[in-house]
């Protein structure tokens, strides 16, 4: 029983949200964010990305209410050891039924896989990391 | 928990509860006071000593004061009973959008019946100022109010100034003196405004009492809006609750004998408080008026995060805000953006107000939570590194 007045989930992840932060630039991760109008929330997903396309790791930032924040969290620890090809395809509503969001918050699903979206973008495709650099 | 929300609620302070527990049961003065006989007419001579002591602390006579429910009750009263008595003169009333929604909303109910409201600008610290107020008036207008100290901000208004423009307007000045009842000296006739509206619970009293102040000499008038057995001169019907009134008498008694020590002590909280946050977190905004300023209350925005995760994360504080979040552009305190604040930064904001029972220890544990807090969440955002508030 937590003391708030939200979800256990979502408290836990607020709280002791793990993954939250940034990787070292020369780790060159991949890079997405999501914003509401006006920056009132944001959320920043970075994911290392092998060449394989495994997502090897992922670091989350976000400005936001609880509920962003618990999402941002969920997001880095679903993606990781997952094939990027399995994640493009993340939808909203599975985040929000995973999540149990409530229909106001149900726009921190949408920027979540917008935010995965573009890192997913972001990252190096198989090609692209093999293919000869120009000399 | 640490309870730094006094504006909002008090806890009922032991002298009060006692002396209320005297007129409820069989051996006290639970009579009801209409009543024509001896235990009737001893709890009405109770209740008519209580509007002596309760007029004389406010600088009116007893036969100013009707008691209502609350404030809330006592601002629709004023502002719904005085419309309704004046409106031949015109139907205008000038109010500031600071002010609280038990004034906001009756108003509301006015515009929705024909009534015009002239809103009054505050300056960037909330107050409202005479040239405001002057330039707001119309021939037409026959109600302004303007709160004695805001529940928000604490700024404190110059209600005599603000009297002296209405009088010379023949405007009738409704006051809203919920948060100063206790807190700042209030001189109800010497100050000429025609209505003013208290609260016992903000001040060691019970919820659910309260009284109007309702000008005799020269008189102002209302019509009622409970209606029934005639009492309070037929202008608030309803049984009246003796140990209630008892109770907001009590309460007022001790805060005003205690006043002038006790602005002394939260002055020196507010203080302390506001100097540990700002010395521990860069960005840190004071919403009100450092030269008008009732000591029990510190209201301060905080940039770069969030409002709700802020409120969230001190789950052990017990604070307020004027925010309400429903969606995820949250709907911020409309007093502090009335004031000018952007929404993110009236949202971001914590009310902190102080009471007789807070102590030094209470406040230098809430600032390092607050602290804490807001670190923690600066940290996680993306724009905190990347964008820092100029």
């Amino acid at each position: 029983m937590n003391p708030s007045a939200y979800p256990d989930k979502i408290w836990k992840l607020f709280r002791e949200p793990r993954r939250h932060g940034c990787f070292e630039a020369e780790q060159k991760p991949s890079r997405g964010r999501a914003a509401t109008p006006a920056s009132h929330a944001v959320l920043q997903l970075e994911l290392l990305v092998a060449p394989d396309g495994r997502i090897d790791d992922a670091l989350f930032q976000a400005l936001g209410c609880p509920y962003l924040i618990a999402t941002g969290a969920w997001l880095c620890a679903h993606v990781t050891g997952r094939r990027r090809d399995a994640m493009a395809t993340l939808e909203p509503r599975l985040i929000a039924e995973q999540l149990d969001l409530p229909a106001v918050k149900r726009y921190c699903a949408v920027m979540a896989v917008e935010a995965l979206n573009q890192a997913l973008d972001d990252a190096p495709t198989v090609e692209a990391v093999s293919a000869p650099t120009a000399e | 928990m640490i309870y730094l929300d006094h504006a909002a609620t008090t806890p009922v302070r032991r002298e009060v509860a006692e002396a209320m527990a005297m007129c409820m049961t069989e051996t006290g003065h639970f009579a009801n006071p209409g009543s024509d006989h001896a235990p009737g007419r001893q709890a009405a001579h109770i209740v008519e000593q209580a509007r002596e002591r309760f007029a004389a602390l406010i600088g009116a006579k007893a036969e100013d004061i009707v008691f209502t429910s609350g404030a809330t009750e006592s601002n629709n009263m004023a502002l719904l009973g005085g419309a309704a008595f004046y409106s031949n003169k015109g139907k205008r009333i000038a109010l500031a959008k600071t002010e609280h929604k038990s004034v906001l909303d009756p108003c509301r109910q006015l515009a929705s019946r024909g009534w015009s409201l002239d809103w009054l600008e505050t300056d960037e610290q909330g107050l409202i100022t005479t040239q405001a107020l002057t330039a707001a008036i119309t021939d037409e207008t026959c109600l302004a109010s303007c709160m004695l100290v805001n529940n928000e901000t604490g700024v404190v208004h110059n209600i005599p100034a603000l009297a002296r423009v209405c009088s010379e307007a023949q405007v009738l000045l409704h006051v809203d003196a919920a948060q100063a009842l206790g807190k700042l000296p209030i001189e109800a006739r010497r100050w000429d405004v025609a209505m003013m509206s208290f609260s016992a619970h903000k001040l060691g009293g019970p919820k659910g009492i309260g009284a109007l102040y309702l000008r005799r000499k020269p008189p102002v008038k209302v019509q009622p809006l409970v209606f029934g057995g005639g009492q309070e001169r037929g202008l608030r019907s309803g049984t009246l609750p003796v140990h209630q009134i008892v109770g907001l008498v009590r309460a007022a008694e001790l805060a005003e004998a205690e006043r002038e020590q006790m602005f002394r002590h939260l002055g020196r909280l507010r203080r302390r408080l506001l100097d540990q946050l700002v010395a521990g977190l860069p960005q840190v905004e004071v919403n009100g008026a450092q030269a008008a300023q009732s000591p029990h209350i510190l209201n301060l925005s905080f940039h770069g995060v969030d409002g709700e995760a802020l409120r969230a994360d001190l789950i052990d504080l017990a604070v307020s805000s004027g925010s309400a979040c429903t969606s995820d552009h949250a709907e911020s305190s409309y007093v502090l953006r009335a004031m000018g604040r952007s929404d993110s930064l009236a949202d971001a904001s914590l009310r902190f107000s102080f009471g007789p029972t807070t102590t030094a220890e209470q406040v230098d544990q809430a600032a390092q939570r607050v602290i804490a807090s807001v670190r923690r969440l600066r940290a996680l955002s993306p724009l905190w590194r990347e964008e820092p508030a100029a």
